[in-house]
């Protein structure tokens, strides 16, 4: 077989000059290769749906530099294929979703959450309209209150589960007692013995502690006090400021 | 189990009432327990005559009760030990509240005031001030305080005797205990009797004090015996006895003479005291009707204290209350129809049963003391902690089981990290416990922290905040008592208005005391 330097040896000068250069090996291609790691990156992102993916782990399943993964994110970004969501369990995260899906209730925290934080508008709005039912039925089951409220808007997506949550908050803030049912009086429309909620009085929300209401129940130095110690109920700056007097 | 800052607070009471040195012996004897003269005389170095007159203070005003023993060592001779009773120290803090719960007294509205109700209330005033009295005594107390004439002292002490024995049929009063009962106690070294095979229940033994408590205690009938009426005074009311015959005639004298003896017994040398149980008991009945009240309405409260009334065994530490319907209406008196009654009464979820053709009613009180004591401690955690740190408790204390922390947080609609740090901050201060398990399916030594609240170390740790704190006040109150000799006039009506509110705080704390010790 013929040498290689003997073939370039037999080629003439103008053939030499007709000569493709050799190409740059540290120059990369900038369209064709752009392309290939962009679509790797979209269709891991596509992948996951509507769980997204944190950016940390886009490198790490690619193998792609920092620098290209971040340069590629920004072009899919700005050309509105993905978009940027908040994980609601990790709030520092950055997570990526395809544009065309949805953040599950995982990520997004669910129904009471929007951009990442507690709807409270939506909440109380819901509160509000559960505590409605209760009034107009005087006690209710969770299954009474929901039905009620499909039927005062049938508008409304909350399913059961939802509306429980609310109704435990409201217990929790006093505003609705969780009993069980008499059947009489008041329960006539719910069956003995079955859970359901109704309002509670207003008398009842506003109990002011006996502990509470002096220095010493909320006072975070109690356990240090003695009455012959340096923190004592005799120089006790708390009991000076509740009495109003300074001078004893 | 008593804390320490009970055990001050008990040395304080009797220090502000009785002076240091009576206080030292009380001290002395929460301390170390049950203790001979000789013993109490060598811890508190003091002179053995003072410590004799310490304790018949203590004794007269049923802080202390004596009892005796054998001798170790001896088969014939006994030791006289004294053991401080300190739910009856504590009982001194609320004289004016048992004051308050005669009806028609003093402290009632002036338009229901009656002649009876402040008879009463200064008869059962003279008892809790002197601790104990002979009849003879409280009647020379009235005498001397209305300043009666002689001719019209007969029928003055009928009256009281009236009033008087009204307090001991409703067991506001009663007869003081034996002075000195004797225990037995088993010598120390005889084997003990081994639990027969099969026991099922083992019967924890009761300790000496309680044993002295026991035996110390009248019998019912006797406890709550009254004073009858001389033959005099019932041969004045008409009660005049028929005898035609000599020999009838005769022992009619002698059973005269008899009941004369009772009644100059009675009168005179039996002793009366203040019956703590049974005006905790209607202070318990106060406090829960209010809750009950604010929870269901006014006739609900009406109506459990019609029941808790009308229960006939009526002890302090008891949950479930029975009364008849009938004893539940005659106390309503009618202020209610029968419909009505018996709605309630499912409302607050009473059983029913039948007794002997009667329908008997029972109420588990349980559920209403837990929502005072709930109430209580969510204030107080609310005050501490604010909106956040309530909803996670209020939330923890009606699951009463294991949550984790991101399910609290979406029960709460709190952010997780808002939650996570107040749970830990409830958690440092020992008002919830956590228990952290191993994450599953997670390659990391991940944990997942479990939360609950466990009520009874809580309620331990919450009962001895209530006792500091009313220690503080107690103190406090003490301070501007000192204060009064050392200011002028002019600044007199402050200190004076500050004073009273330092002690409508300590009472109503002690309502507090009463919900997690004594109920």
């Amino acid at each position: 077989m013929a040498p290689v330097s003997s073939g370039l040896q037999n080629m003439s000068g103008s053939d030499l000059s007709r000569k493709r250069a050799r190409p740059d090996p540290s120059s990369r291609p900038t369209t064709g290769a752009s392309l290939t790691e962009r679509d790797k990156i979209l269709e891991l992102i596509r992948s996951r749906a509507n769980r997204g993916i944190w950016s940390a782990d886009i490198k790490r399943e690619t193998n792609i530099p920092q620098t290209i993964v971040q340069k590629q994110i920004k072009m899919l970004l700005s050309n509105k294929l993905i978009k940027e969501v908040t994980d609601i369990r990790h709030k520092s995260r950055k997570v990526y979703m395809a544009a065309e899906f949805e953040p599950s209730d995982e990520i997004s925290g669910g129904t009471w959450f929007s951009g990442g934080s507690l709807n409270k508008e939506v909440i109380n709005d819901v509160r509000k309209r559960c505590k409605q039912q209760i009034m107009m039925l005087k006690a209710a089951t969770s299954d009474m209150i929901y039905k009620g409220m499909k039927k005062s808007d049938p508008n409304i997506t909350y399913t059961m589960q939802q509306i429980g949550d609310i109704l435990q908050s409201l217990v929790i803030d006093k505003e609705v007692e969780e009993i069980k049912s008499t059947g009489k009086g008041d329960f006539a429309n719910v069956p003995a013995g079955k859970v359901c909620y109704r309002t509670v009085q207003s008398s009842s929300r506003t109990q002011v502690g006996a502990l509470a209401s002096i220095p010493c129940g909320v006072c975070p130095r109690l356990r240090d006090c003695t009455p012959d110690g340096e923190i004592s109920p005799r120089n006790c700056e708390y009991y000076k400021q509740w009495l109003g007097a300074e001078y004893f | 189990m008593v804390g320490v800052y009970g055990k001050r607070l008990a040395k304080e009471i009797i220090s502000t009432h009785f002076g240091d040195l009576v206080a030292k012996v009380c001290n002395c004897l929460l301390q170390n327990g049950t203790l001979s003269l000789h013993e109490i005389v060598r811890y508190t170095d003091m002179p053995g005559s003072h410590v004799k007159n310490c304790l018949l203070i203590l004794i007269q005003h049923n802080c202390v009760q004596a009892f005796c023993t054998p001798r170790k060592g001896s088969t014939d001779k006994t030791v006289t030990l004294y053991m401080a009773i300190f739910d009856n120290i504590i009982n001194r803090m609320r004289f004016s509240k048992f004051l308050s719960l005669i009806k028609g007294g003093e402290l009632a509205p002036k338009e229901s005031q009656t002649k009876e109700g402040q008879c009463k209330y200064a008869l059962l005033k003279g008892i809790l001030q002197n601790g104990r009295l002979t009849f003879e005594q409280l009647v020379e107390r009235s005498i001397s305080k209305e300043q009666q004439m002689d001719q019209v002292q007969e029928k003055h002490q009928s009256e009281l005797r009236a009033c008087f024995n009204e307090l001991v049929r409703s067991h506001y009063v009663e007869r003081c205990p034996r002075p000195e009962p004797f225990i037995y106690t088993e010598p120390e070294d005889q084997p003990k009797h081994t639990k027969r095979r099969g026991a099922k229940t083992a019967v924890q033994p009761l300790s000496l004090e309680q044993q002295a408590i026991e035996a110390a205690t009248l019998a019912e009938s006797e406890r709550f015996s009254e004073i009858p009426e001389s033959s005099v005074e019932r041969a004045g009311d008409g009660i005049v006895n028929h005898s035609p015959a000599t020999g009838d005639k005769r022992k009619h004298e002698t059973l005269e003479t008899d009941l004369d003896l009772l009644v100059a017994i009675a009168e005179n040398e039996v002793l009366w005291r203040a019956n703590f149980e049974k005006l905790l008991y209607c202070l318990r009945t106060k406090i829960c009707a209010e809750n009950v009240r604010s929870r269901l309405g006014d006739d609900a409260g009406v109506v459990l204290e019609a029941i808790m009334e009308a229960d006939t065994e009526q002890k302090i530490k008891a949950t479930i209350v029975i009364a008849t319907f009938d004893g539940i209406l005659n106390n309503l008196a009618g202020s209610m129809t029968l419909d009505r009654v018996r709605t309630i009464l499912d409302e607050l979820n009473c059983k029913s049963a039948t007794d002997k053709l009667e329908a008997i009613y029972s109420l588990d009180l349980n559920a209403t003391l837990e929502a005072c004591k709930n109430d209580e401690i969510e204030a107080v955690v609310k005050a501490r902690y604010g909106d956040q740190g309530y909803k996670i408790f209020r939330l923890l204390s009606t699951k009463d089981q294991l949550i984790e922390t991101d399910r609290i947080a979406e029960i709460t609609f709190m952010e997780k990290k808002e939650a996570h740090q107040m749970l830990y901050k409830l958690w440092r201060d020992e008002f919830i416990d956590i228990k952290k398990v191993p994450s599953q399916g997670s390659g990391e030594s991940a944990s997942i922290s479990l939360w609950r609240l466990h009520r009874k170390p809580f309620y331990q740790t919450l009962l001895d905040d209530i006792f500091h704190a009313a220690l503080n006040l107690t103190v406090k109150i003490s301070q501007l008592v000192e204060k009064q000799h050392e200011i002028l006039e002019d600044d007199m009506k402050n200190l004076l208005k500050r004073k009273f509110i330092l002690q409508l705080s300590l009472l109503k704390l002690d309502d507090a005391l009463m919900l997690f010790h004594d109920f």
